[in-house]
C-alpha cells in the first residue's frame, strides 16, 4: 500500500546557527553542496540549461514524490518554459511567480537552510547567477498508510491508529477537530536527526501554564537524536524517579482528540505513532477512550473492574504470601485446610513458591511479545502446561499457587494504558518482598508509602492524584464513574480551568 | 520555611485522623475500667470538652498570626525565655510521638506479628514516617484525603456486620454508679487526644484561607470525636463493659466476633488496617511538628536534615519508654491526664496571654 504523504511543516528550521549565503556562481554553489553532502547515492542533481542558462535541479531520491517532480518541476522547466521566450535577467522571477505549478514555493539564501530542507525531502531549484535558490515542497515518501491499532484494540470506536508521519498524525488530529482554535505549534528536536514535532492544544482551553512549560521543557532538550517519542518523554517528564509514568502516550487519534478537548497538550513526534499527552493523571491510565463509546453503566462498571484488577495485581501474590505464612488464623477454616493439604508436599516456602512463578511468568510474557508469532503459540504450551500443571504434578508448586499467578497476571492486562502495567508489575516483587517479611504489616506500611508517593507526584503542575487528591467534587463525574455524556457539562478543573463548559445541560430531552 | 499549604478540607481530614490515632486503640478499656456501661457518656463528655479546647487552640492560632506554636512563643517571649518555653512543648510531642510508635508496636507484636521482634517493627513504621514528614505537610495532607474515604467505608462495613451481636442490655443501667465516674474517666479521652491536638498548632499556619480553618479544626474534631464514640459504644454493646475492661485491645476482639454467612471471619483485619492508617497519621504529624519544631527552634532553613537522627532516637526512646503494657495502661489512667495538662492547657494558655500582651503593645506603637 503507497501512500504519499507530505511532511513536515517546512516554513521553520531550527538550525539558526550562522551559515554561509549562497554565492551567486552556481558552479561554486554546487561545489560546495557536493562537498557538504559527499557522495551520497542517493542525492540526485539534475543540470539544465533553460533559456541558455544554467541551472540545477537538486533533490534526495526516495524523499521526493517522484511523480511531482516529474511532472510539476522537471516538465515544467524543460518543457513549458522554453517555449515562452525569457530574457534570462527574468528567468528567476518568472521561475518563481508563473512556472512552477507549485502550492509551496519558497527562497532560501543560506546553505544551511538550503540542506535542511533538502534533506527534509524538498526539491531545491538553483539558478546560475542567483544569490539564492527555490525550494518547492515535493516531499513524499512511502509510509504505512492508516492503519488499524495493534496495541490498543477495542470493541467499539474508532480503528485507526496513528502511523510513522508527522502530517498524516496531524492532519487525524485535525479531522476530528475542525475548531479553528486547535494549533500545531511547531518544533525541530534533534541535533543530527532534526525530528519534526508538533505540539497540539486547543487555545483558549488548555493552561497557558501547561502550554508554556510544554514549549520551555522542549527547547530544553538537547540530544543528538530523536527516534521514537520515548526519546522526549524521559526529558520532559516530572517525576524521574518514580516508577510511575506522568505522561500519557496513545497511538489512537480518538484518545489524543479526546485528551485535546479536555484541555490537555499533545507532543506528536515524527517518526513514531506513539502521541504524548500532557498532564497526565493517574486516573488517566485506567481509562479507556472506550468507556465513552460504550453506554454510561457499561463504562462505569469497567472502570470500576479495572481498578479491581489493579488491587489484585498489586497485591494478590502477596497477601496470599502474608496470609499462609503469618496470619494462618484469619482464614477460614475450611479453605485453610485445603490450603494446607495443598502445601503439604511443597518443599519451598510461600515466598520462594510465589517468587519462582512470578518470574517464570515475566519470562513467559517477555518471550511472547518477542517472539515471531508462529512461534509464539509454542511459547504458550511450554507455559500453560510445563510450567502450570507438570510444576504442580511435580510437587514443586501448590494448585493455589498457580491460581494466583495466573489471576494476577490476566487482571495485569486489563489496564488500557501498558506503562501503567509495569510500575504494577515491579511494585508486585517489592509487596511480596515485604509480605514474606513483615506480613500485612509490612504489606499496610508499603501501601502507605506508595500513596503518599503518589500524592507527592505531579504533572505539569498539575497534583497527580487529583481529583482524589486534592478532592474537587465537580470532576468525580468521569472517574471512577462515567456520567453519560449530557452530564459531563464542565471539563476536568485540573486542566481545563478557563473554558469549562461542556455541554448546555438542558440540551438533553427530558 | 517551606512555601507548601494545605487546604481547610486536608486540615480537617488531618484532625479526623489525629482525633481516632491511638485513642481508637487504647481508649475503650481504662474507660470501661472505670465508668463501666456509661463509657459512652464520658466520651460525649470529653468531646464536649474537648470541643471547648479546640476552640481555644484557634483563638492561639489565630493571634499567632501564620507563625507555627514555636515561632510564636520567641515572638511572643523573646528569644531566650521563648526557647526555654518551647523546649516544654517540643519535649511533649516528641515523647508523645515515641509512646504512639510503642502503641502500635505494642500492638502489632502481640496481636499480629509476634515472632517479629519490637525494634524492627518500630523501624519500619518509622521509615514509613520519616519517608513521608521527608515529603512535607502538602504530601500528607493529599494521601488524608484519599485515605478517609476508605477509613468511612471499613467503618461502615464494620458497623454493619457488627449489628447483629449487639445486645442493648449491655449498656443497661445507665448511669448505675451515679454520675461521678462519668465525669471522672472523662478526663482520658479529653487527655488522649484533645489536649495532644496543641501539637496541630504546629500545622496550623500552612493552611490556606485561614478563616475556614478554625471551623475545620472543630468540625473535624467532632467527627473524629463521632468515631471514638462510635468505637466504644460497639465495644461496649457487642463485648459488655466488663469484657471491654479486661480485654487489652477490645476493638480488635470486637473485630473477631463479625461472622458473614458463616464463612466470612476473621475480619478484625479490618479493624488492624484502620488502626494502622490513623495511628499513622498522628504518628507523622507529631514527628513532622517535632522536626519542624525544632528546625525553627535552632533557626534551620530546612526540618529535613533533622528526620532521620531524630528518628534514631524515637527507636530507642520508644522502647525504653515504659516496660509492659500494664504500666502504660496505669500511665494512661492515673499521670497521662496531669502530664498532658501542663503541656495541653497551661503552657498555651500562657502563650495565649504572651501574645495577647505582644499584639497590643505593637498595636500601640
Amino acid at each position: 500500500m503507497k501512500q504519499d504523504s507530505k511532511g513536515a511543516s517546512s516554513n521553520s528550521s531550527s538550525n539558526t546557527a550562522v551559515s554561509e549565503k549562497l554565492l551567486s556562481s552556481l558552479d561554486e554553489n554546487m561545489n560546495i553542496i557536493e562537498q557538504k553532502l559527499g557522495k551520497s547515492s542517493d542525492l540526485v542533481i539534475r543540470r539544465v540549461s533553460i533559456s541558455k542558462t544554467a541551472c540545477a535541479v537538486v533533490y534526495i531520491d526516495g524523499l521526493v514524490d517522484k511523480d511531482t517532480v516529474q511532472e510539476y518541476v522537471m516538465e515544467a522547466l524543460m518543457l513549458d518554459l522554453p517555449s515562452h521566450r525569457t530574457s534570462a535577467k527574468h528567468l528567476y522571477d518568472k521561475i518563481k511567480k508563473a512556472s512552477l505549478p507549485i502550492g509551496e514555493l519558497s527562497e532560501v539564501e543560506e546553505f544551511a537552510h538550503l540542506l535542511n530542507r533538502l534533506l527534509s525531502g524538498e526539491t531545491l531549484l538553483l539558478i546560475d547567477k542567483e544569490a539564492k535558490a527555490l525550494v518547492a515542497s515535493t516531499k513524499g515518501w512511502r509510509d504505512r498508510g492508516v492503519q488499524e491499532s495493534t496495541s490498543e484494540s477495542v470493541i467499539r470506536g474508532p480503528k485507526e491508529a496513528f502511523n510513522e508521519t508527522l502530517r498524516t498524525n496531524t492532519a487525524l488530529l485535525r479531522r476530528k477537530i475542525r475548531d479553528p482554535n486547535l494549533r500545531m505549534d511547531a518544533k525541530r528536536i534533534g541535533k543530527m536527526t532534526q525530528t519534526d514535532i508538533a505540539v497540539a492544544y486547543i487555545e483558549g482551553t488548555a493552561e497557558d501554564s501547561v502550554i508554556k512549560e510544554v514549549h520551555a521543557r522542549l527547547d530544553q532538550i538537547d540530544i543528538d537524536g530523536v527516534l521514537e517519542s520515548g526519546y522526549i518523554e524521559e526529558y520532559i517528564q516530572d517525576a524521574q524517579y518514580s516508577p510511575f509514568p506522568t505522561i500519557y502516550y496513545s497511538e489512537k487519534p480518538d484518545a489524543i482528540a479526546a485528551g485535546i478537548l479536555e484541555g490537555r497538550v499533545a507532543i506528536i513526534v515524527d517518526g513514531t505513532p506513539d502521541v504524548l499527552l500532557v498532564p497526565a493523571l493517574f486516573v488517566n491510565f485506567f481509562q479507556s477512550s472506550e468507556d465513552y463509546y460504550q453506554r454510561a453503566d457499561i463504562g462505569t462498571l469497567i472502570r470500576l473492574l479495572r481498578l479491581v484488577c489493579f488491587s489484585i495485581a498489586l497485591f494478590m501474590p502477596s497477601l496470599y504470601i502474608a496470609f499462609t505464612t503469618f496470619h494462618q488464623e484469619m482464614i477460614p477454616a475450611p479453605l485453610l485446610i485445603s490450603l494446607a493439604a495443598q502445601r503439604e508436599g511443597v518443599p519451598f516456602p510461600a515466598f520462594v513458591e510465589a517468587m519462582i512463578m512470578e518470574l517464570t511468568f515475566e519470562i513467559l510474557r517477555e518471550a511472547g511479545i518477542r517472539l515471531p508469532k508462529p512461534v509464539g503459540s509454542a511459547v504458550s504450551i511450554v507455559g500453560a502446561l510445563v510450567l502450570g500443571q507438570s510444576a504442580v504434578q511435580a510437587g514443586l508448586v501448590s494448585p493455589a499457587m498457580v491460581i494466583v499467578v495466573a489471576i494476577t497476571a490476566i487482571s495485569s492486562f486489563v489496564f488500557p494504558a501498558y506503562n501503567m502495567a509495569i510500575p504494577i508489575r515491579m511494585l508486585r516483587f517489592i509487596f511480596m518482598f515485604l509480605a514474606a517479611t513483615f506480613g500485612l504489616y509490612g504489606i499496610i506500611l508499603g501501601l502507605i508509602a506508595l500513596v503518599f508517593h503518589l500524592c507527592s507526584l505531579q504533572s505539569f503542575g498539575v497534583p497527580y492524584m487529583s481529583p482524589f487528591a486534592p478532592i474537587v467534587a465537580k470532576d468525580q463525574k468521569d472517574v471512577l464513574i462515567r456520567f453519560p455524556h449530557w452530564g459531563l457539562f464542565t471539563r476536568p478543573t485540573s486542566t481545563a480551568k478557563k473554558n469549562q463548559k461542556r455541554t448546555n445541560p438542558s440540551s438533553k430531552e427530558s | 520555611m517551606e512555601n507548601q499549604t494545605i487546604s481547610p478540607r486536608q486540615f480537617m481530614f488531618i484532625v479526623i485522623l489525629f482525633t481516632i490515632g491511638s485513642s481508637i486503640l487504647i481508649v475503650p478499656t481504662p474507660m470501661a475500667a472505670l465508668a463501666k456501661q456509661d463509657a459512652w457518656l464520658s466520651v460525649i463528655l470529653s468531646v464536649m470538652a474537648g470541643l471547648l479546647l479546640v476552640f481555644l487552640y484557634n483563638k492561639i492560632g489565630e493571634s499567632a498570626k501564620g507563625k507555627t506554636f514555636i515561632q510564636a512563643s520567641t515572638y511572643a517571649f523573646g528569644a531566650w525565655f521563648g526557647r526555654l518555653f518551647s523546649v516544654f512543648y517540643l519535649i511533649f510531642i516528641y515523647i508523645l510521638a515515641a509512646l504512639v510508635l510503642r502503641n502500635i508496636g505494642d500492638f502489632m507484636t502481640t496481636q499480629i506479628i509476634p515472632e517479629t521482634p519490637l525494634q524492627f517493627t518500630h523501624i519500619l513504621f518509622l521509615l514509613v514516617v520519616i519517608a513521608g514528614a521527608y515529603l512535607g505537610v502538602q504530601v500528607i495532607g493529599r494521601s488524608a484525603e484519599i485515605f478517609i474515604p476508605w477509613l468511612i467505608l471499613l467503618l461502615l462495613f464494620m458497623v454493619l456486620s457488627i449489628t447483629p451481636q449487639i445486645s442493648i442490655d449491655n449498656l443497661k443501667p445507665v448511669l448505675g454508679n451515679g454520675i461521678l465516674p462519668v465525669v471522672k474517666t472523662s478526663n482520658i479521652v479529653i487527655g488522649t487526644p484533645f489536649l495532644e491536638m496543641v501539637t496541630l498548632l504546629m500545622i496550623f499556619p500552612y493552611v490556606k484561607e485561614s478563616k475556614k480553618t478554625s471551623h475545620a479544626w472543630l468540625l473535624g474534631a467532632l467527627m473524629g470525636g463521632g468515631v471514638l464514640l462510635l468505637i466504644t459504644l460497639l465495644c461496649l454493646l457487642v463485648l459488655g463493659p466488663d469484657l471491654t475492661a479486661l480485654n487489652a485491645y477490645p476493638t480488635y476482639k470486637v473485630g473477631e466476633k463479625i461472622n458473614i454467612a458463616g464463612f466470612l471471619e476473621g475480619l478484625e483485619i479490618i479493624i488492624a488496617i484502620i488502626w494502622m492508617i490513623t495511628i499513622f497519621f498522628k504518628l507523622i504529624v507529631l514527628y513532622y511538628a517535632s522536626s519542624v519544631g525544632i528546625a525553627q527552634f535552632l533557626k534551620l532553613k530546612d526540618h529535613r536534615p533533622l528526620l532521620l537522627p531524630l528518628g534514631m532516637g524515637m527507636v530507642v526512646l520508644s522502647i525504653i519508654a515504659y516496660p509492659d503494657v500494664a504500666y502504660f495502661e496505669t500511665f494512661v489512667g492515673e499521670t497521662w491526664m496531669s502530664y498532658a495538662l501542663t503541656h495541653g492547657l497551661i503552657l498555651p494558655l500562657i502563650l495565649w496571654a504572651g501574645l495577647a500582651i505582644k499584639n497590643k503593645k505593637s498595636n500601640n506603637t
